[in-house]
């Protein structure tokens, strides 16, 4: 319970688990130091990206978003380690060969839960920027983005369910997953191209019903 | 899930929250939209509130308010403006004894 408290700390152990299984991929097969690295320093790179570049002047919503991104990279750790997990295993022979693909298909159903939960609650992350202050249309993009996660994570789901061929349902998982980044970050450039102003609360001026010709007698 | 249920089957409330879709509004521009008093406005906004379907953000005098609704929120929210179920006070709920002996 503690750990589900602390982000942070769930991110750590998701860090540290990606380096053993990294460390222990590179001993199984030393000849491919660049895939053990890139396992090893995805989430810790993509993680102190965001922890650095993320703006905004509202310390409660920018301490909401930072838990909301530790939770997704601890998950991301999770998913990326037993995946990488399962197959050393098998090809250590620590487990039998035939759990490999049925690993696979849960794996993929998992992460189309994980993803279509994600898109649910991501129009709940509130802007951390100041109305007039921000750099592109959070609000919009956020719920753009959040019924796409959602589709693409039912849609990724229905595959690994319906599909029987692991090939046909991996490339058909790809193509999901690269027409969502691609949609993502066309609707974000698109956001951003638009003027800040239209997103702030309208300032309406009060008509002045008391009409001055001079000063007050 | 309840609470969100109550907010949304109110047409007052929804249109409150299709207003806060295309950007955040203070309570003072929600309530000129609407020809309700202002005590009437700002239960709606506390029954918002508290299902979580939005985020108020008090600056000196001004409340802004900001749609904060989930993706499942937001289909309900379509589903009850498609179909546009209300929560009534009918013949199938008793009324509080307070409004019957006022009726009667």
């Amino acid at each position: 319970m503690i750990l589900l408290r602390t982000p942070k700390t769930l991110t750590w152990c998701a860090v540290l688990l990606l380096t053993g299984v990294a460390l222990w991929g590179w001993t199984v097969d030393p000849a491919r130091p660049g895939r053990w690295l890139f396992i090893a320093l995805f989430v810790p790179a993509l993680w102190g990206y965001v922890e650095f570049a993320q703006g905004g002047e509202r310390r409660r919503e920018r301490a909401a978003i930072m838990d909301w991104h530790r939770i997704v990279f601890a998950w991301t750790g999770l998913v990326m380690a037993s995946r990488v997990g399962v197959e050393l295993a098998v090809a250590t022979d620590w487990l039998d060969p035939v759990w490999g693909p049925i690993a696979q298909r849960a794996r993929w159903i998992i992460t189309g839960v994980s993803l279509a939960v994600w898109g649910n609650f991501l129009p709940k992350l509130l802007s951390p920027w100041l109305p007039g202050d921000e750099p592109f249309d959070w609000s919009r993009v956020h719920r753009f983005v959040g019924w796409l996660f959602s589709v693409a994570g039912v849609a990724v789901v229905g595959v690994w369910l319906v599909v029987p061929q692991p090939d046909q349902a991996r490339l058909l998982s790809r193509v999901i997953f690269g027409t969502v980044a691609v949609l993502t970050v066309g609707r974000k450039l698109m956001s951003l191209a638009s003027p800040p102003e239209r997103h702030a609360p309208q300032t309406r001026r009060r008509p002045n019903l008391i009409v001055s010709d001079g000063p007050t007698r | 899930m309840n609470r969100v249920f109550k907010a949304l089957s109110d047409p007052t409330r929804r249109r409150v929250l299709q207003l806060l879709r295309e950007r955040p509004m203070t309570a003072g521009e929600l309530a000129d939209e609407f020809a309700l008093t202002k005590a009437t406005m700002s239960g709606h906004f506390n029954v918002l509130r508290e299902a979580g379907l939005v985020d108020a953000d008090r600056r000196r005098t001004t409340i802004t308010y900001r749609l904060q609704m989930s993706v499942l929120e937001d289909a309900l929210l379509g589903f009850a403006e498609s179909f546009g179920f209300e929560l009534r006070l009918g013949a199938h709920t008793p009324l509080p004894d307070r409004i019957a002996k006022r009726e009667a």
